[in-house]
């Protein structure tokens, strides 16, 4: 009689962790926050007073956006043929819709001088980002599905 | 090919070009924006003239659009306020104003027209004060880029109103 063999757990995947939340960090942290800094740079020259909205979405860009490169790290670490790791990729698309909408879609407002100000908000673009950022769920479920298919 | 490899593939190339266009979009909107190549602007002061019928003075002025991006600005409404030195509401009045496509700037003529009850109550003296001034608050909103980008210009102003009542009287900034 055959002895069960309990089943070898999948092997992690620290390189690719690496290499998410590197690429996590530009696209989430240091390319953002880079544009704002140039932004306000450049209305600063200007001798334009700088509303406090630039520097709030700095504080949503770190705060979001950390938690996307610590969640796409942990769910490329996981790979995506586990079930945790799949539930961690649904929550890193979820954290990058809410990105989205918090940083792009807020209203930033100048005050150009005294008597002129000017506001304005990309919410529409922000909620087409934030409806791409949640259908990328789909294609890590059919990833799933291959892998867990070629895993058996 | 399995059907979740298929199903995989199509979802991500759909995901994918979805995303290129958006990408493409925004370079397209943000691009003339931060190149100044899209601009509404409004009088500054002692931009506005003054004329003047029996029942109603007009504060004409125009706003000035630059468009020179892809995509055309509508939507454009102007609200104007008439304040009076102790921040109450004499007259409130909102017109539409034309869509711009993008092409050589262009000046878009306002006039508001302020019934001089509203300066001076129903019963107007005979003879106004020689100068009156009130604060003239303008509020423009409109939209960029089939409405992806919305945007909210306020300005506001001291009109010195002169005038004397009568038909062909004459007023000055």
């Amino acid at each position: 009689m055959e002895e069960m063999q309990p089943r070898a757990p999948h092997p992690l995947h620290p390189g690719r962790a690496a290499l998410s939340g590197v690429k996590g960090a530009l696209l989430f942290l240091a390319l953002p926050l880079a544009l704002i800094a140039i932004f306000s740079t450049l209305i600063a020259s200007q001798n334009i007073p700088l509303n406090t909205s630039f520097s709030s979405a700095g504080n949503d860009i770190i705060a979001i956006g950390t938690s996307i490169v610590i969640l796409s790290m942990l769910s490329s670490l996981m790979g995506v043929e586990r079930m945790s790791g799949l539930a961690l990729r649904a929550a890193r698309q979820m954290a990058s819709a809410v990105y989205a909408v918090a940083v792009a879609g807020r209203g930033y407002s100048l005050i150009v001088d005294g008597n002129l100000s000017l506001s304005f908000s990309l919410l529409p673009i922000a909620l087409a980002m934030a409806a791409l950022s949640l259908l990328g769920i789909i294609p890590a479920v059919f990833e799933h599905a291959e892998k867990r298919e070629n895993i058996h | 090919m399995s059907a979740a490899r298929s199903g995989r593939i199509a979802s991500g190339t759909l995901l994918g070009i979805s995303t290129i266009i958006l990408l493409l979009f925004i370079v397209s909107i943000v691009l003339p924006l931060a190149q100044g190549k899209v601009t509404v602007s409004v009088p500054k002061s002692g931009g506005f003239t003054e004329s003047l019928t029996p029942q109603t003075v007009f504060i004409n002025g125009s706003v000035s659009v630059s468009n020179l991006g892809y995509y055309a600005i509508s939507g454009l409404t102007l609200n104007a306020l008439l304040l009076s030195s102790n921040g109450s509401t004499l007259f409130n009045y909102t017109t539409t104003l034309p869509a711009v496509r993008p092409g050589p700037p262009v000046l878009l003529p306002v006039s508001i027209p302020v019934p001089l009850s509203a300066l001076y109550g129903a019963h107007p003296p005979a003879q106004p004060p020689p100068r009156s001034s009130v604060a003239l608050s303008l509020t423009i909103n409109g939209s960029y880029a089939l409405s992806a980008v919305t945007f909210t210009l306020h300005f506001s102003s001291i009109v010195q109103l002169s005038a004397t009542y009568g038909g062909g009287a004459q007023g000055a900034a």
